[in-house]
């Protein structure tokens, strides 16, 4: 089966043939909803904010310039989405403050390899929900999403300089922190 | 790529990945088809009001080109008052060149004639989206 471009979908939809837009939804809703998933913890949340970001792409599809891939736009009003999203939960900060961000320069030196994978991903999925939103966001982007640092700062609007310092200082926390719950074990 | 940041990166990778729930697409496609809808309706409404916007400054404008007209050339309609009271009149003498009736006539009627045209191709289009969607 041939596969349609995003760009194809878009200006069908753009034309008027709504129905276009459901195969924009099929390709993208698994990953926006588990990027969404990581922030908000709650399925159902996840599923009513995953329902917003398309609905946002959908009525703004004409401020779409296809000056970048549509993935990355999408991304973005996830990104912004979801942030929003979270100010009214308002139980985790949206960023590190500059006195929370001194974690030593940990490396992952962990004996990563004599713990079990569930092991494993259980802290790593524990030091997530410590993270704040935004730096969550930037991490899964970029470590599950495979996003470049130019993409990073494409989609969240930042620097490229300050997407490289937030990110390692995000490596930093988690590193320790990860460490921290291995020494726990 | 540091040694490191290749550790977390394939940990990450092995997160397991969560979909949203069956009938997710279904829901979303039926909310986003009432607002392709709501839109719609609203763009009707605005081409409504655009073409009614249209044919009265249509007219006003060509009343306006006749007075003006009129006017430049000097032209006189030698008409007289009935009189209501006696029930006694003159029928109007109309005294202007052939040439402006036609012109009026002209764009009324091209006017009129773009009008259907518009119309017309609005509802082709309309149809064919609709088709689109089935």
């Amino acid at each position: 089966m041939i596969e349609i471009e995003d760009i194809e979908c878009i200006q069908q939809v753009r034309s008027g043939n709504t129905g276009a837009f459901a195969v924009i939804v099929n390709r993208y809703k698994d990953t926006v909803f588990n990027i969404v998933y990581k922030i908000i913890g709650d399925r159902q949340h996840a599923e009513e904010v995953t329902q917003d970001v398309f609905i946002k792409v959908f009525q703004s599809l004409n401020k779409f310039r296809e000056e970048s891939k549509f993935s990355t736009w999408l991304y973005s009003v996830t990104y912004n989405t979801t942030i929003s999203a979270t100010r009214k939960m308002k139980n985790k900060p949206l960023s590190f403050k500059d006195n929370q961000a001194d974690f030593g320069d940990d490396e992952l030196l962990y004996e990563l390899d004599e713990v079990s994978k569930e092991e494993k991903l259980q802290c790593l999925e524990r030091v997530l929900k410590q993270l704040p939103v935004e730096d969550t966001l930037l991490i899964t982007l970029y470590y599950m999403e495979d996003q470049p640092i130019v993409g990073v700062a494409e989609i969240t609007g930042l620097s490229q300089s300050n997407v490289k310092i937030r990110l390692h200082r995000i490596r930093k926390y988690m590193n320790f922190e990860i460490n921290k719950l291995l020494l726990e074990r | 790529m540091s040694e490191n940041d290749k550790k977390l990166r394939e940990l990450f990778k092995q997160l397991p990945t969560e979909g949203p729930s069956m009938g997710f697409d279904d829901r979303l496609m039926r909310k986003i088809a009432k607002l392709a809808d709501a839109k719609e309706r609203k763009k009707k409404a605005s081409r409504v009001i655009f073409i009614a916007v249209g044919i009265i400054g249509g007219l006003a404008s060509l009343t306006g080109l006749i007075w003006f007209l009129f006017n430049y050339y000097g032209i006189e309609l030698n008409i007289s008052k009935p009189s209501w009271a006696t029930l006694e009149f003159e029928l109007p003498k109309i005294e202007f060149p052939s040439m402006l009736v036609i012109l009026a006539i002209a764009v009324l009627l091209l006017l009129s004639a773009d009008m259907l045209i518009r119309r017309h191709r609005f509802s082709k289009r309309e149809k064919e989206k609709h088709a689109n969607l089935l």
